[in-house]
């Protein structure tokens, strides 16, 4: 993919739900200074993931805690960088798993959650968007029997 | 062999029934120290078990539960167990109450596949077969009815009422007994309400050996006793209440009401009390079952002093009748006593066998009849030996002179049961001399004879009774004694201080009262003074009719046991009789042969007591060979 | 989807001793007897402790006597029976869709004890009882004395059972013991479960079980050092054998007479034990208020009549065999197995025969139940590998889910769960308390959505966030695995045990050097034998795995671990023990990798013969190497003891680590590895390094090694998940169940 593709897009917020979170998380509660930005990699392939991270870093990570939302299960690339991430599991993670709980209402409500919890004043996308990536979350199916 | 086992609770350690010291029904070692079972329980415990009765849903009534079969039925049945009783109290576990009189239509017919009940009949205080037949109407079909019953010989008796604990512990063996069962009728009595077996053997129910393994003795296998167990199949079609028809006893045309069993002692005896006494001393033994009498004696005044019922019927030579005429009126007679003394045994003693007692007998074929019939027949008596044939069972009292006896009666053996001399009184039943002088005013010191030859129809007797009478009261310091009768009618006394006049019942009771007698030799009379010891002259009755009188009195002088004088002797023996009687060493050496007649064998022995056993007891000991 | 039982058995299955073998006799019967049965599980408020399900009802589903039942089923039984009131005084925190035509509680004690406390409150049995399976309630008391303990006014919808449901006991495994005439010494002995309160007072033991070891020897099952805290001194001639489950027929087999006389304090319901006694055939001296339940069959008395009742038996062989034989009569005739069936049919009050079963004959599949493991672990993948070592062995209807702060979690995916990653606040330079609030947040929302039957926890540390999330789940089973050998340091995280239902702790091969926090709270946990990721017989066969690494016969092969040293710098020593190994011409140093190493942290090749492999797990290849030097944190450490590969172990002694130098002491000494460590031993490399490499020093390591008796205690955690996932909870009162 060339660079083009990986053009952030800095367009309106995401779409966040009408209320606000009941409660007020706050990861960073008692750091008032500390700000947040989340940057979603959905969809993305492991080794474009290191250049992303560079690059976000190189840009906000001054200012901000950048906070990566990832559906890779490849972890030891945030590490190996010092990057924060929050995991989500990947549409065929979904699928797989699409018996034991209700994606979309769950992940529904985990944005949610982390949203209050990062605070963030930006989200940049990367790859899929997360609105998309929420609506295609499937509802609970029933288990068959084996 | 290893111990005997309790097969319900496993303890091998056996204690003793309960129950008074001298009762009837005391046993040793059969009951269960572990759980108190006695025989029938065991026995019915291996039966269950045997048949595999003991698991599955079962129903089962159980009645008066006895702790060692109730825990474990409980434990097995659990609500379809059901225990009851008329007095649920006295029970250290759940007991629903039950009265049988009252009760038994509350529970549903065919409801229970066993119905068990071990010594309850006997207690209900309403008709046993009513209660009986409605116990086995619960049993479905298929089911079984099990049960026990205590039994007594002499015949089933009961009283409802009216009667004080000793009675009843003395009729029916317990004080809350209402009646008491006994084997020889049980067909007619509790064989009426249920389909009894003819008889009973619990090695057909259990092996032998396992019997004496679990501590079930010989004693209760055979013949129904209280540990006989009825095992009783309920058929399909409900209860069947025939008796089924055993093998000796032919049944009823008609159905019977319920009897207990009295015995009726029937005799004839116009003149003497011969018979009539054999029957007395029989009748007065019997501890369970309640005589009457039917004589023609006109002593049956006797009969009545010593406490029984008793129906005079003259003969018909005395009333004129028509013999044919008189003999049904003899036979209705005996029927009417037979329901009226609700009896179930007819003993006759009379050589002849009247055809109204035939009648009687044919009439009543449910009738146990025993003729006693005692031996020393004169031989013209022959032809009477054929009425044996109507009665099952003869008994022939011993008679110590019976190795001379050649009449009819000696042929006759072949079903005759032998006792010993029958008295009605014991020789060691006898007031001590002393108090039978003073019962009787005579004075210590004097020599007394007894004079007892005119109680008899016999006028030559009469005659020589006079003239000893006479004798006697000449000799200065005799004493003389005379029985009254209603014979002998009241003369005047021939000596204000030596004669007595003595009607005291039964005199020989009083007879160490005197040294010397003078008597009759018949059976009574010579077994009396033979086993009493007394220094007797007979002078045998000769008669053509008696018995042979004077046999016996040859054979006692042959022994050297008595003396004798007959009625065709002079006066000259007649007084050298006397004189010997009147010699103190004489009569000491006849009383020492008597003494050695009497305790000869086993001693003493009363026929009396000998047959009135067998009339209750049971016929197992056999006469007396 | 419906189903259809006879009888529905409803208990607190993990009840020890008598309680559950009467259940399990029960059961087993009436499965004989054909008729279809299930076991539904009940947490009850009597024990807290973390019991695993009673192995003899574990056995009875195993062998599929009877069917576990899930609360969710819908069912119909014929006859529900719930034993033991207890359990249903509290209500059942879930609704239940379970209907009988009968149902029956058992009373297996009377309601007030013999102290006049009352034990259960029959108001609250009946109308529990009846709110949860729709119907009116029969009482059946275990014997005479707890039914006469009633009140004559039962309360409403309750009825009193027309029979006893009285104490049963398999007669074939009771054999009669032998008979033997008992002569001085006799043997006197009893068995219970371990309770001080099972045994008479000091001032009477000595009566019932005399000291006079001439005469007399007494032999007690189920006693322990509880007797030496309870009496002082135990006397020499008293033998005393733990409790055990099995071959309490054999201990009663040795004994001539027993005797049982207990703390007054003690209510004694009815005393399983002495029937067990009784079925053998034992003599059997009790107090006098045990007259009212065994009669004839046993003697009574108080213990200072123990000696003389004794001697009278002695005198009278006869006596003793005729009470030995009314012992064993009594429980043939009023206690016997083989009455069950009927009792059952009796209740049951249908035609005798089974429930003809719907719909083709299978019974419906358990309902899918998720099982959500959360593990700690920002170092390692220990605690995340413990986890799914026990999610392996659960069976098709439980689903293991994972939440995890490892960064090796992709194992668990790739091994095909469900799995979700919480950040550690250290990554997150976050403050622990915001963090907390957050994680609890989150926890909430996981737990909620996939409402796991299960929540098992393995870590060290137990966060706040974790508490205070699983606090509004109270219904939720709540484990928490936790290894033993803990730093004194870590014992204030013993303070949160209290938070979860049950602790676990997997067994320790060196716990006999364990004198951390955990050792003193042993007796309050569930102990399982070690727990391995892989069995080691499921390991790649030498020469497979050899050629998978393409390791070359031949060359002594030495695998090095020394873990990620992220934590506790091992390099110098590393490079040290290298060189070692290499300076001999036949060796190769395979140097394994974690997934989680950082990389190029000083891992540099030291020669042709040193290879660098990423292996997950590495104890599948292991039967490939000849020695190994690594770490010893628990799961390595087990690992290459009950592999039997000989171990130079250079612990991590890092201050949040375990105490792995105790493990690395405790193989030294019992011959099975060697300990170097890292600050005292740098200078002895070559000298640890040529024992390593000694064949012989190598084969004792290994025959040591394969000494120890072993099972996986993964398969013990395993089955205890599935024995808590579909119990019904009746241990607290949802009613008092206020706002969040």
């Amino acid at each position: 993919m060339g660079i083009f593709g990986w053009l952030p897009h800095r367009g309106p917020k995401p779409a966040t739900p009408d209320d606000a979170p009941e409660q007020t998380l706050a990861i960073y509660a008692s750091q008032p200074a500390q700000t947040a930005i989340i940057v979603t990699l959905i969809g993305i392939e492991a080794e474009q993931i290191d250049e992303i991270i560079d690059v976000t870093a190189r840009r906000f990570g001054k200012k901000h805690k950048i906070v990566y939302l990832t559906d890779s299960l490849d972890f030891m690339r945030f590490r190996d960088r010092n990057a924060i991430f929050e995991y989500l599991p990947s549409a065929l993670e979904q699928k797989l798993h699409a018996a034991e709980i209700c994606w979309n209402a769950y992940l529904a409500r985990r944005w949610r959650l982390l949203l209050s919890k990062w605070q963030p004043v930006h989200v940049i996308s990367y790859g899929r968007n997360i609105d998309a990536f929420l609506a295609a979350a499937p509802p609970m199916t029933v288990r068959t029997d084996r | 062999m290893a111990r005997p086992t309790c097969n319900i609770c496993g303890s091998s350690v056996f204690g003793d029934t309960y129950g008074e010291k001298d009762s009837a029904f005391l046993r040793r070692n059969v009951r269960c120290e572990g759980c108190g079972s006695l025989e029938r329980h065991r026995l019915i415990f291996e039966v269950l078990r045997l048949r595999g009765l003991l698991s599955g849903n079962r129903r089962i009534l159980h009645l008066a539960p006895e702790e060692c079969l109730a825990t474990l039925f409980r434990s097995r049945f659990g609500s379809r167990y059901l225990g009851a009783d008329i007095d649920p109290g006295q029970f250290p576990f759940a007991v629903t109450r039950l009265d049988l009189c009252r009760d038994l239509p509350t529970l549903a017919p065919a409801s229970f596949d066993i119905v068990l009940h071990n010594h309850v009949l006997e207690h209900v205080a309403c008709d046993y077969r009513t209660v009986a037949a409605g116990l086995h109407r619960l049993v479905k079909p298929g089911g079984l009815h099990i049960f026990s019953i205590p039994f007594l010989e002499g015949g089933f008796r009961e009283a409802l009422d009216g009667q004080t604990g000793a009675e009843r512990t003395a009729r029916f063996g317990q004080a809350d007994h209402m009646r008491i069962f006994s084997p020889g009728d049980l067909a007619a009595t509790l064989g009426s309400a249920l389909p009894l077996p003819a008889d009973y053997d619990a090695t057909r129910l259990v092996p032998a050996e396992r019997l004496r393994a679990i501590n079930v003795p010989e004693a209760a296998w055979r013949g129904f006793n209280n540990n006989a167990v009825f095992l009783i199949e309920r058929q399909e079609d409900g209860q069947t209440l025939e008796a089924p028809t055993p093998a000796t006893q032919p049944a009823s045309p008609a159905p019977r009401p319920a009897r207990p069993d009295g015995v009726l002692f029937v005799s004839a005896n116009g003149i003497g009390q011969g018979h009539l006494t054999r029957q007395l001393a029989v009748a007065r033994r019997l501890k369970h079952r309640p005589s009457a009498f039917l004589t023609m004696s006109y002593s049956a005044a006797i009969v009545r002093d010593l406490g029984f019922p008793v129906h005079f019927v003259p003969h018909h030579g005395l009333t004129g009748e028509e013999p044919a005429a008189w003999n049904d009126r003899l036979a209705a007679e005996i029927g009417l006593l037979l329901e009226a003394h609700h009896a179930t045994t007819l003993v006759y003693d009379v050589n002849f066998v009247f055809d109204g007692v035939i009648k009687a007998l044919g009439e009543h074929s449910g009738v146990q009849a025993v003729w006693i019939r005692r031996g020393m027949w004169p031989a013209h008596h022959a032809g009477y030996i054929g009425a044996g044939a109507h009665f099952p069972i003869v008994v022939e009292p011993g008679d110590y002179a019976g190795e001379c006896d050649g009449g009819p009666t000696v042929a006759d053996r072949a079903k005759t049961r032998l006792v010993p001399p029958m008295l009605l009184i014991d020789p060691s039943e006898r007031l001590e001399r002393a108090a039978a002088r003073q019962a009787l005013g005579l004075p210590q010191e004097a020599t007394v004879i007894l004079l007892d030859l005119s109680r008899s129809a016999n006028p030559d007797l009469a005659r020589l009774h006079a003239r000893l009478l006479d004798d006697l009261l000449a000799r200065p310091d005799l004493h003389v004694v005379e029985l009254q009768s209603p014979l002998t009618g009241s003369t005047a006394a021939r000596h204000p201080e030596r004669h007595h006049r003595v009607t005291l019942h039964p005199a020989y009771a009083n007879s160490r009262a005197w040294d010397a007698a003078i008597v009759r030799a018949g059976y009574n009379t010579f077994h009396e003074n033979i086993a009493g010891g007394i220094p007797t002259l007979f002078v045998p009755d000769e008669s053509p009719d008696m018995d042979r009188q004077v046999d016996r009195a040859r054979w006692a002088e042959s022994r050297g046991a008595a003396l004798l004088h007959r009625i065709g002797d002079g006066e000259a023996q007649r007084a050298a009789a006397l004189d010997r009687l009147l010699r103190l060493d004489i009569r000491a050496g006849l009383t020492a042969s008597c003494a050695a007649i009497a305790g000869a064998g086993d001693g003493w022995r009363n026929g009396a007591e000998t047959l009135a056993r067998m009339l209750e007891g049971s016929f197992d000991e056999g006469g007396v060979e | 989807m419906s189903a259809a039982l006879d009888v529905l058995f409803v208990a607190d299955v993990r009840f020890e001793g008598g309680t559950s073998t009467a259940l399990a006799v029960e059961i087993r019967t009436a499965a004989r007897a054909g008729l279809r049965t299930g076991l539904l599980a009940i947490k009850g408020p009597l024990l807290g402790l973390p019991f695993p399900m009673h192995p003899d009802l574990r056995r009875l589903i195993d062998e599929g006597l009877t069917e576990r039942i899930d609360p969710d089923m819908r069912l119909h039984a014929r006859l529900v029976l719930i034993h033991h009131p207890t359990i249903i005084e509290n209500r059942p925190t879930r609704p239940l869709s379970i209907t009988s035509d009968k149902l029956l509680v058992v009373l297996h004690h009377p309601m007030y004890d013999g102290c006049g406390r009352r034990q259960y409150d029959l108001d609250r049995v009946v109308a529990h009882a009846c709110d949860a399976f729709g119907s009116d309630v029969f009482l059946a008391p275990v014997s005479a004395v707890v039914r006469d303990s009633l009140p004559q006014r039962l309360p409403p919808y309750a009825h009193m059972l027309e029979e006893d449901w009285g104490n049963l006991i398999d007669l074939d495994d009771w054999a009669a013991k032998p008979a033997r005439q008992p002569a001085y010494p006799v043997v006197i002995g009893r068995h219970s479960r371990p309770d001080p309160l099972k045994w008479p007072t000091a001032e009477e033991v000595l009566l019932a079980y005399p000291a006079d070891g001439a005469r007399f020897r007494v032999r007690a099952l189920g006693a322990d050092a509880f007797l030496a805290e309870k009496y002082g001194t135990i006397p020499p001639n008293w033998e005393l054998v733990p409790f055990t489950w099995d071959d309490v027929p054999a201990f009663l087999g040795t004994l001539d007479f027993y005797v049982y006389f207990h703390d007054p304090a003690w209510s004694e319901a009815f005393g399983r034990t002495i029937l067990e006694a009784l079925a053998t055939g034992l003599v059997v001296i009790l107090p006098p208020h045990f007259a009212l339940l065994f009669g004839k069959a046993a003697v009574y008395g108080e213990p200072a009549d123990v000696e003389r009742l004794i001697d009278g038996f002695v005198r009278d062989p006869e006596r003793y065999r005729s009470q030995s034989e009314q012992a064993r009569r009594f429980v043939e005739n009023n206690h016997d197995a083989a009455i069950y069936a009927d009792r059952l049919a009796r209740i049951m009050a249908a035609p005798d025969k089974a429930v003809a079963p719907q719909g083709g004959g299978l019974f419906p599949a358990l309902p899918q139940r998720n099982v959500l493991f959360a593990s700690s672990n920002g170092i390692g993948v220990g605690h995340l590998a413990q986890q799914l070592a026990v999610a392996q062995r659960l069976p098709p209807g439980l689903t293991p889910v994972f939440a995890t702060m490892s960064y090796s979690m992709k194992a668990a995916v790739q091994q095909g769960y469900q799995a979700h990653f919480l950040p550690h606040h250290r990554i997150l330079d976050a403050d622990p308390e915001d963090w907390n609030t957050c994680l609890a947040e989150e926890l909430f929302e996981l737990i909620a959505h996939l409402r796991p039957a299960v929540f098992a926890y393995d870590a060290t540390a137990v966060f706040e966030g974790v508490t205070r999330a699983l606090g509004a789940f109270p219904d939720i089973f709540k484990i928490w695995v936790r290894r033993p050998l803990w730093r004194e340091s870590h014992r204030v995280f013993l303070d949160f045990s209290d938070r979860f239902d049950a602790v676990i702790e997997p067994g320790e091969l060196a716990e006999t050097f364990d004198h951390g926090p955990t050792a003193a709270c042993r007796k309050e946990t569930f102990l399982v034998p070690s727990v391995l990721h892989l069995d080691p017989a499921e390991r790649m066969a030498r020469q497979s795995a050899r050629a998978a690494l393409d390791l070359p016969e031949g060359m002594t092969v030495v695998a090095v671990q020394l873990g990620s040293g992220a934590n506790f710098d091992m390099r110098d020593l590393r490079n040290a023990l290298l060189a070692e190994v290499l300076r001999r011409p036949d060796t190769i140093a395979l140097e394994i990798r974690s997934p989680i190493t950082p990389e190029a942290a000083g891992l540099e090749r030291l020669g042709e013969r040193h290879r660098v492999v990423e292996l997950f797990p590495s104890f599948r290849f292991s039967n490939a190497f000849d020695a190994a030097i690594t770490a010893a944190g628990y799961n390595t450490f087990h690992e290459q003891v009950l592999g039997a590969i000989p171990t130079l172990f250079v612990p991590n002694e890092a201050d949040e680590m375990d105490l792995q130098a105790s493990r690395a002491r405790w193989a030294e000494l019992t011959g099975r590895g060697w300990l170097m460590r890292r600050d005292y031993d740098l200078g002895f490399a070559a000298a640890h390094v040529e024992r390593l490499l000694d064949p012989v020093e190598r084969e004792n390591v290994v025959r040591r090694c394969r000494s120890i008796a072993w099972t996986n205690g993964a398969r013990d955690i395993a089955r205890y998940v599935e024995d808590h996932a579909r119990i019904v909870r009746t241990d607290w009162d949802i009613t008092k169940l206020g706002s969040l």
